[in-house]
Protein backbone atom coordinates (compact mmCIF):
# COMPACT_ATOMS: atom_id res chain seq x y z
CA UNK A 1 0.00 0.00 0.00
CA UNK A 2 3.13 2.46 0.36
CA UNK A 3 2.93 2.95 -3.15
CA UNK A 4 -0.47 4.03 -2.96
CA UNK A 5 -0.32 6.77 -0.30
CA UNK A 6 2.80 7.66 -2.09
CA UNK A 7 0.79 8.47 -5.90
CA UNK A 8 -2.44 10.06 -3.06
CA UNK A 9 1.01 13.25 -2.49
CA UNK A 10 1.02 13.32 -6.42
CA UNK A 11 -2.17 14.43 -6.61
CA UNK A 12 -2.94 17.65 -8.38
CA UNK A 13 1.06 17.79 -9.64
CA UNK A 14 1.96 17.40 -13.11
CA UNK A 15 3.38 14.22 -14.43
CA UNK A 16 4.26 12.73 -17.71
CA UNK A 17 2.93 8.64 -17.81
CA UNK A 18 4.61 6.47 -20.23
CA UNK A 19 2.17 3.54 -21.43
CA UNK A 20 3.52 0.00 -22.17
CA UNK A 21 2.50 0.47 -25.93
CA UNK A 22 4.91 4.08 -25.79
CA UNK A 23 2.07 6.07 -25.64
CA UNK A 24 3.24 9.25 -23.54
CA UNK A 25 0.65 11.54 -21.73
CA UNK A 26 1.17 14.04 -19.74
CA UNK A 27 -1.33 15.54 -17.58
CA UNK A 28 -1.82 16.76 -13.63
CA UNK A 29 -2.78 13.58 -11.39
CA UNK A 30 -6.65 13.94 -10.33
CA UNK A 31 -7.07 10.52 -8.32
CA UNK A 32 -5.15 7.05 -7.74
CA UNK A 33 -6.99 3.89 -6.57
CA UNK A 34 -5.25 0.81 -5.21
CA UNK A 35 -4.36 -0.31 -8.59
CA UNK A 36 -3.06 2.40 -9.38
CA UNK A 37 -4.63 2.94 -11.83
CA UNK A 38 -4.34 6.97 -12.78
CA UNK A 39 -6.91 9.41 -13.76
CA UNK A 40 -5.50 12.52 -15.48
CA UNK A 41 -6.90 15.92 -16.21
CA UNK A 42 -6.00 18.37 -18.95
CA UNK A 43 -3.78 15.96 -20.97
CA UNK A 44 -1.36 16.28 -23.74
CA UNK A 45 -0.16 13.48 -25.97
CA UNK A 46 3.82 14.26 -25.86
CA UNK A 47 4.26 12.87 -29.66
CA UNK A 48 0.53 14.11 -30.81
CA UNK A 49 1.00 13.51 -34.65
CA UNK A 50 1.75 9.87 -34.46
CA UNK A 51 -0.96 9.23 -31.87
CA UNK A 52 -3.98 11.76 -32.73
CA UNK A 53 -6.82 9.11 -31.12
CA UNK A 54 -6.74 11.87 -27.57
CA UNK A 55 -6.77 14.61 -29.19
CA UNK A 56 -10.62 15.76 -27.39
CA UNK A 57 -9.80 13.65 -25.01
CA UNK A 58 -9.00 16.36 -21.59
CA UNK A 59 -10.04 13.70 -18.99
CA UNK A 60 -8.38 9.97 -18.81
CA UNK A 61 -8.73 7.15 -17.07
CA UNK A 62 -5.28 4.90 -17.23
CA UNK A 63 -5.32 1.69 -15.72
CA UNK A 64 -2.41 0.57 -13.65
CA UNK A 65 -1.49 -2.53 -15.28
CA UNK A 66 -0.51 -0.58 -18.51
CA UNK A 67 1.44 1.94 -16.86
CA UNK A 68 5.63 1.56 -17.84
CA UNK A 69 6.53 4.39 -16.05
CA UNK A 70 5.60 7.78 -14.17
CA UNK A 71 8.04 10.35 -14.89
CA UNK A 72 8.37 13.03 -12.03
CA UNK A 73 9.80 16.13 -10.93
CA UNK A 74 12.80 15.80 -9.00
CA UNK A 75 11.18 18.17 -5.70
CA UNK A 76 8.20 16.47 -5.77
CA UNK A 77 10.06 13.23 -3.93
CA UNK A 78 11.46 13.51 -0.72
CA UNK A 79 13.91 10.18 -1.20
CA UNK A 80 14.76 10.25 2.25
CA UNK A 81 10.78 10.11 3.88
CA UNK A 82 9.94 7.46 1.28
CA UNK A 83 13.11 5.54 2.30
CA UNK A 84 12.09 5.67 5.68
CA UNK A 85 8.36 4.56 5.14
CA UNK A 86 9.70 2.11 2.69
CA UNK A 87 11.76 0.83 5.76
CA UNK A 88 8.55 0.95 8.08
CA UNK A 89 6.26 -0.97 5.63
CA UNK A 90 9.11 -3.95 5.31
CA UNK A 91 9.42 -3.47 9.57
CA UNK A 92 5.65 -3.95 10.18
CA UNK A 93 5.28 -6.51 7.72
CA UNK A 94 7.58 -9.10 9.45
CA UNK A 95 6.02 -8.77 12.96
CA UNK B 1 -14.06 0.09 -4.92
CA UNK B 2 -12.93 2.12 -7.75
CA UNK B 3 -15.04 4.71 -8.77
CA UNK B 4 -12.38 6.47 -10.58
CA UNK B 5 -14.94 5.89 -13.77
CA UNK B 6 -17.88 7.01 -12.35
CA UNK B 7 -18.03 10.39 -13.60
CA UNK B 8 -17.58 8.92 -17.37
CA UNK B 9 -20.95 6.82 -16.81
CA UNK B 10 -23.65 7.47 -19.82
CA UNK B 11 -20.88 9.18 -21.55
CA UNK B 12 -18.97 8.69 -24.27
CA UNK B 13 -15.77 7.58 -24.44
CA UNK B 14 -12.52 6.96 -26.11
CA UNK B 15 -11.02 3.76 -25.37
CA UNK B 16 -7.57 1.87 -25.82
CA UNK B 17 -7.42 -1.77 -26.06
CA UNK B 18 -3.96 -3.46 -25.39
CA UNK B 19 -4.13 -5.10 -28.80
CA UNK B 20 -3.65 -1.56 -29.89
CA UNK B 21 -6.90 -0.61 -30.84
CA UNK B 22 -9.38 2.63 -30.21
CA UNK B 23 -13.23 2.65 -29.93
CA UNK B 24 -15.50 5.08 -29.32
CA UNK B 25 -18.46 4.18 -27.04
CA UNK B 26 -20.50 5.07 -24.06
CA UNK B 27 -19.65 3.81 -21.16
CA UNK B 28 -23.09 1.94 -19.25
CA UNK B 29 -21.32 -0.13 -16.47
CA UNK B 30 -17.73 -1.08 -14.53
CA UNK B 31 -16.23 -2.88 -12.41
CA UNK B 32 -13.44 -2.90 -10.04
CA UNK B 33 -11.02 -4.80 -12.39
CA UNK B 34 -12.09 -2.34 -15.12
CA UNK B 35 -14.26 -4.54 -17.10
CA UNK B 36 -16.28 -2.42 -18.99
CA UNK B 37 -19.87 -2.72 -20.50
CA UNK B 38 -19.99 -0.31 -23.43
CA UNK B 39 -22.57 0.33 -26.18
CA UNK B 40 -22.69 1.87 -29.57
CA UNK B 41 -19.04 1.14 -29.93
CA UNK B 42 -17.23 2.46 -33.06
CA UNK B 43 -13.84 2.19 -34.34
CA UNK B 44 -12.25 6.10 -33.26
CA UNK B 45 -11.15 6.77 -36.78
CA UNK B 46 -13.91 5.98 -39.22
CA UNK B 47 -15.11 8.41 -42.05
CA UNK B 48 -18.34 8.59 -40.83
CA UNK B 49 -18.36 7.49 -36.99
CA UNK B 50 -21.89 7.97 -35.62
CA UNK B 51 -24.10 6.35 -38.32
CA UNK B 52 -25.77 3.34 -37.54
CA UNK B 53 -24.19 0.88 -40.38
CA UNK B 54 -20.64 1.69 -38.76
CA UNK B 55 -21.43 0.05 -35.45
CA UNK B 56 -19.73 -2.44 -34.11
CA UNK B 57 -21.90 -3.90 -31.48
CA UNK B 58 -25.13 -2.41 -30.15
CA UNK B 59 -24.07 -3.87 -26.39
CA UNK B 60 -20.91 -5.14 -25.04
CA UNK B 61 -18.91 -6.05 -22.36
CA UNK B 62 -15.02 -5.82 -22.44
CA UNK B 63 -12.56 -7.24 -20.20
CA UNK B 64 -10.62 -5.11 -17.94
CA UNK B 65 -7.37 -6.97 -18.78
CA UNK B 66 -7.35 -5.84 -22.40
CA UNK B 67 -8.40 -2.12 -21.23
CA UNK B 68 -5.42 0.46 -21.96
CA UNK B 69 -7.28 3.69 -21.09
CA UNK B 70 -10.61 5.11 -21.24
CA UNK B 71 -10.57 8.67 -21.89
CA UNK B 72 -13.64 11.03 -21.91
CA UNK B 73 -14.45 12.26 -25.53
CA UNK B 74 -15.44 16.01 -25.00
CA UNK B 75 -14.25 17.75 -28.80
CA UNK B 76 -14.49 21.14 -29.35
CA UNK B 77 -16.08 22.01 -32.85
CA UNK B 78 -12.78 22.57 -34.19
CA UNK B 79 -11.02 19.40 -33.68
CA UNK B 80 -13.85 17.86 -34.96
CA UNK B 81 -12.97 19.20 -38.31
CA UNK B 82 -9.24 18.77 -37.77
CA UNK B 83 -10.00 15.30 -36.90
CA UNK B 84 -11.09 14.33 -40.24
CA UNK B 85 -7.83 15.27 -41.66
CA UNK B 86 -6.75 11.68 -39.86
CA UNK B 87 -9.74 9.75 -41.11
CA UNK B 88 -8.01 8.59 -44.06
CA UNK B 89 -5.38 6.32 -42.82
CA UNK B 90 -6.12 5.26 -39.36
CA UNK B 91 -2.76 5.66 -37.09
CA UNK B 92 -1.44 2.20 -35.04
CA UNK B 93 -0.83 2.42 -31.66
CA UNK B 94 1.46 -0.56 -30.66
CA UNK B 95 0.02 -3.22 -28.68
CA UNK B 96 0.98 -3.58 -24.66
CA UNK B 97 2.96 -6.78 -24.90
CA UNK B 98 5.84 -5.87 -26.45
CA UNK B 99 6.99 -9.52 -27.57
CA UNK B 100 10.85 -10.02 -28.12
CA UNK B 101 11.11 -11.78 -31.27
CA UNK B 102 12.57 -15.32 -31.48
CA UNK B 103 13.08 -15.07 -27.64
CA UNK B 104 13.07 -18.64 -27.33
CA UNK B 105 16.28 -18.89 -29.23
CA UNK B 106 17.65 -15.53 -26.73
CA UNK B 107 17.70 -18.22 -23.97
CA UNK B 108 18.71 -20.98 -25.91
CA UNK B 109 21.58 -18.90 -26.39
CA UNK B 110 22.20 -18.09 -23.07
CA UNK B 111 21.68 -21.62 -21.61
CA UNK B 112 24.40 -22.93 -24.14
CA UNK B 113 26.50 -20.42 -23.14
CA UNK B 114 26.13 -20.66 -19.43
CA UNK B 115 26.99 -24.56 -20.18
CA UNK B 116 29.49 -23.60 -22.09
CA UNK B 117 31.74 -21.76 -19.35
CA UNK B 118 30.60 -24.77 -16.65
CA UNK B 119 32.85 -26.58 -19.02
CA UNK B 120 35.27 -24.86 -19.03
CA UNK B 121 35.26 -24.26 -14.94
CA UNK B 122 35.60 -27.94 -14.88
CA UNK B 123 38.60 -28.41 -17.01
CA UNK B 124 39.98 -25.63 -15.09
CA UNK B 125 39.80 -27.08 -11.63
CA UNK B 126 40.98 -30.37 -12.83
Amino acid sequence: MLFFSFFKTLVDQEVVVQLKNDIELKGTLQSVDQFLNLKLDNISCTDEEKYPHLVSVRNIFIRGSTVRYVYLNKNMVDTNLLQDATRREAMSERK
Amino acid sequence: MSPLLKEYLNKKVILVTTSGECFIATLEGFDKSTNLVVSNLTHRFNNDSGLESNVLSHVQLMRGSEIVACGLYEPTDEETKQESRYIVKAPTIHNTKNIVKDEHLIWMKVTEDKAHSMTKRRKLVK
